[in-house]
C-alpha cells in the first residue's frame, strides 16, 4: 500500500502529459506568428486540465514559451521556496525544424 | 484539516518593483553571452527568491522563473497559467530590455493552509 502515490509529485506522470499535451497542440505544424498564441494557451489548458483530472491536493502553476528558430539564444532558470518532500517542478525542452517550446510544471501541496 | 488564512496578503506592486530594481542591477551593462548567461539566470531566480524571503509574508510559497534572450528580431511567445486560489496567491512579473537581451522574471507566490 503506497500512501505517498496520492499526495506527492510524481515528475514523470507530469512529464507524460506534458509531452502529450505538446504534440497535440504543435506536434506537426510549422511556426506561424499568427497562430503562436493559439498553441500556447491550448497547452497551457490541457495540461492544467489532465492536472487537475488526476484529484490530487495541489496547486498547479504551468508556464510555456515558444521561440522561433532563428539563431538566438535562450537561457531559463527558477527557483523555490517550498517543501521538498512533497513539492516538485518538471520541465520539458521539445524541438522540431521551425520552433523550440520549453514548458515548465510546478506543483504546490496545498 | 485547519484552514488558515494569510493575515497580509502578498503584494504584487511591490515585488515586481523590486524585480525590476533586481533585474536593472544586475543586466544593465550585461551582453548576451552564452555561457555567462546560464550562470546568470539561475543567479538571478536565487536572488529573486532571496528577495522575496525578505518581505517577510508568512506561510507563503514561493517560485521564481527568470527567462534570458537574445535581443536577434526573434518571435517569442509565453504563456502562463495557475490553478491556484485567488483570494490568496498572486504572481508579480517584470520585462527587462537592453539593447542586446530580453530578461522575464516570474513570481508566483502561492500561500500554503
Amino acid at each position: 500500500m503506497d500512501d505517498t502515490h496520492d499526495t506527492s509529485f510524481i515528475v514523470d506522470e507530469v512529464s507524460n502529459i506534458t509531452k502529450e499535451a505538446i504534440e497535440a497542440t504543435i506536434g506537426s505544424q510549422s511556426y506561424q506568428q499568427a497562430k503562436i498564441n493559439t498553441w500556447t494557451s491550448n497547452i497551457v489548458e490541457a495540461i492544467l486540465n489532465s492536472l487537475t483530472k488526476l484529484n490530487k491536493p495541489f496547486k498547479y502553476i504551468v508556464s510555456c514559451v515558444i521561440m522561433q528558430k532563428n539563431g538566438a539564444g535562450l537561457h531559463t532558470a527558477s527557483s523555490c521556496f517550498w517543501d521538498n518532500t512533497t513539492d516538485g517542478s518538471c520541465t520539458v525542452r521539445w524541438e522540431n525544424k521551425t520552433m523550440y517550446a520549453i514548458v515548465s510544471v510546478f506543483g504546490l501541496s496545498i | 484539516m485547519s484552514v488558515t488564512s494569510p493575515r497580509t496578503i502578498f503584494n504584487s506592486q511591490d515585488m515586481k518593483r523590486r524585480l525590476h530594481e533586481i533585474l536593472h542591477e544586475n543586466l544593465h551593462d550585461k551582453q548576451y553571452d552564452s555561457n555567462q548567461c546560464s550562470s546568470l539566470s539561475k543567479d538571478l531566480a536565487n536572488r529573486i527568491k532571496d528577495a522575496l524571503k525578505t518581505f517577510g509574508y508568512e506561510r507563503y510559497k514561493f517560485v521564481v522563473q527568470v527567462l534570458i534572450c537574445q535581443e536577434y528580431n526573434e518571435n517569442i511567445q509565453m504563456n502562463c497559467r495557475a490553478y491556484w486560489d485567488s483570494e490568496t496567491d498572486r504572481l508579480a512579473q517584470t520585462i527587462y530590455m537592453n539593447q542586446f537581451l530580453i530578461c522575464i522574471a516570474t513570481a508566483f507566490a502561492v500561500y500554503y493552509y
